[in-house]
């Protein structure tokens, strides 16, 4: 059984169908690319699945569960979570507390904890920073620990941002452009983690333009294309299908 | 002159709580509250009325902190589930239906007619020549416990997910956290500051009016945290001693400008403060002590 089944999903905006019933699944542990053209619908599939627009029709399944009207917040604490294709780090915050915030469930979030659990408070915050110390390592980003995020490159931010997500240790993560805008060194970098973060066990979800990198990791592809998936299988066969070519090319080729 | 000086030093502690209220809200959280004064007078009604009825001050503040902030409550599930500038809208309507609430129950609160003889403060308990002094030690000490804990919470875990709030909503929810919950407790004690600083007040006054009560409280308090920088309590201090000490303190100006009528001098005193809040936020926008982040002292 799939870990993220998204069966027919519909979305309108307006007189405008940005999803036309659009299945797609993702295994448990897997890692699959969702591409397609801008307005192709991809951004917003994302974003019914994870509950920031609700679904016109169809359903969103994760773990067996029917999440279709689930709010955004608890998707998340059930582990599915994502990024954006513009990086939201906290930009008055330094690096250190955005990756601080992530943590699921904290006793010190709770207003009477704060009076009557101080010391279990100091307890817990001395072992998340040393989880954001393990997730700055792995995402080399323990030089930049105490900048504010708003002064980070682009690249830093999409890191920040998959950081972030880590320290939820969700099941599933729905990647948003990850390689949008950051630089070729880094890319090779972040197709790096995102591989080993699949490796030690969750699955991944990405949209990405950048077909070469995407199709390099990826073992299996989604095309999608005016609200419809018009293609899946592997990256090869995706990329060689005649539809896709023709939304990619414009049946130039 | 003395007294007058501890009079002035009371006004100024008072507005300073309330403000410290506002400054959690705003400051911190990013919630436009235009309605802080309608806490403000909850607190001050409810201990009054309290009072008057024989309950023991310090059980009529409690409850005064209490009611204030449990008001907040369905403010905040109401408006914080919609985003942006529908708080500012509903607060300042809540503030001025509060008001009209005071203005026409006359049978709770005798209207317009308002509440004297509230029993104040250390009354006979201490020598009456030595009241206020005794008010304004007290009010001292629950400023510097109130901004104790808006210190202790800013700097918790707490404060660290409402700081993440004012930077960016959308990616909080991200997280896996319900910003609406957040906000709405940052709202509710904000508000029950701002009800134990009214309750003070009229233990102070002794009489309470629901036309002390109007909008202009709420935007004094906004043009102090303005002044003195939001996101940094000193600011807020600063911001505080500034304008209260001014608007209360600028009677004063009276002795220097001789032959300016009252009103006139009425409008000058605004104009005065008109023109310093324009030039803040024209040359120093962050206020005069202003942060931009809770982490960089």
């Amino acid at each position: 059984m799939a870990l993220l089944s998204i069966t027919d999903i519909t979305a309108r905006f307006g007189g405008f169908r940005a999803l036309d019933y659009v299945s797609l699944e993702v295994g448990e542990g897997e890692l699959v690319g969702l591409i397609g053209t801008n307005g192709a619908g991809k951004s917003t599939l994302f974003s019914v699945a994870t509950g920031y627009i609700p679904a016109g029709s169809g359903s969103v399944v994760f773990q067996g569960e029917n999440i279709t009207e689930v709010p955004v917040h608890q998707r998340v604490r059930r582990g599915l979570a994502r990024t954006f294709q513009v990086p939201r780090e906290f930009s008055h915050m330094t690096v250190f507390d955005n990756l601080m915030v992530g943590a699921r469930d904290q006793r010190g979030e709770k207003l009477g904890a704060l009076v009557f659990a101080r010391g279990a408070i100091r307890q817990e915050e001395e072992r998340l920073a040393e989880r954001v110390r393990e997730v700055m390592a792995f995402l080399n980003l323990a030089r930049v620990s105490d900048e504010l995020a708003g002064k980070l490159s682009g690249g830093q931010k999409k890191l920040l941002e998959i950081g972030r997500l880590l320290m939820l240790e969700p099941k599933c993560i729905l990647l948003d452009e990850p390689f949008a805008g950051v630089n070729p060194v880094l890319i090779e970098q972040l197709c790096d983690r995102i591989v080993e973060l699949n490796r030690r066990g969750i699955a991944v979800l990405i949209i990405e333009h950048n077909l070469a990198e995407l199709a390099r990791i990826v073992p299996r592809l989604y095309a999608m294309d005016r609200g419809r998936v018009i293609a899946s299988g592997t990256p090869d066969a995706v990329l060689a299908d005649p539809g896709v070519r023709e939304a990619y090319m414009g049946g130039v080729i | 002159m003395e007294g007058y000086l501890i009079a002035i030093s009371i006004s100024v502690l008072i507005y300073l709580l309330m403000a410290s209220g506002l400054a959690l809200q705003y400051g911190f959280t990013g919630l436009v509250n235009f309605g802080h004064v309608g806490f403000f007078a909850i607190g001050s009604y409810t201990s009054a009325l309290l009072a008057l009825k024989g309950v023991p001050i310090p059980v009529s503040l409690a409850a005064a902190t209490a009611l204030a902030a449990l008001a907040a409550y369905p403010l905040g599930m109401i408006s914080l589930r919609l985003g942006g500038d529908y708080l500012a809208i509903v607060t300042l309507g809540f503030s001025e239906a509060v008001r009209m609430t005071l203005q026409t129950e006359e049978w709770l609160t005798r209207g317009m007619h308002g509440l004297p003889g509230i029993p104040r403060l250390f009354a006979g308990w201490v020598d009456p020549r030595m009241i206020d002094f005794c008010i304004f030690l007290l009010l001292l000490a629950v400023c510097a416990v109130v901004f104790l804990l808006i210190h202790h919470i800013i700097r918790s875990p707490f404060g660290r997910v409402i700081e993440a709030i004012r930077d960016n909503e959308v990616a909080v929810r991200a997280l896996g956290k319900n910003p609406a919950q957040f906000k709405t407790r940052s709202l509710m004690i904000g508000a029950g500051i701002a009800g134990l600083a009214g309750g003070l007040q009229a233990h102070y006054l002794t009489f309470i009016s629901p036309e002390q009560y109007v909008p202009l409280i709420t935007f004094y308090i906004w043009i102090a945290l303005v002044l003195g920088g939001v996101g940094s309590l000193r600011g807020v201090v600063i911001g505080t001693v500034l304008l209260v000490g001014f608007l209360e303190g600028s009677r004063f100006l009276r002795d220097v400008f001789t032959g300016v009528s009252e009103v006139q001098l009425a409008s000058v005193r605004i104009w005065i403060i008109g023109m310093a809040l324009i030039c803040v936020v024209l040359y120093r926008p962050q206020g005069l002590f202003g942060k931009s982040s809770r982490r960089s002292n």
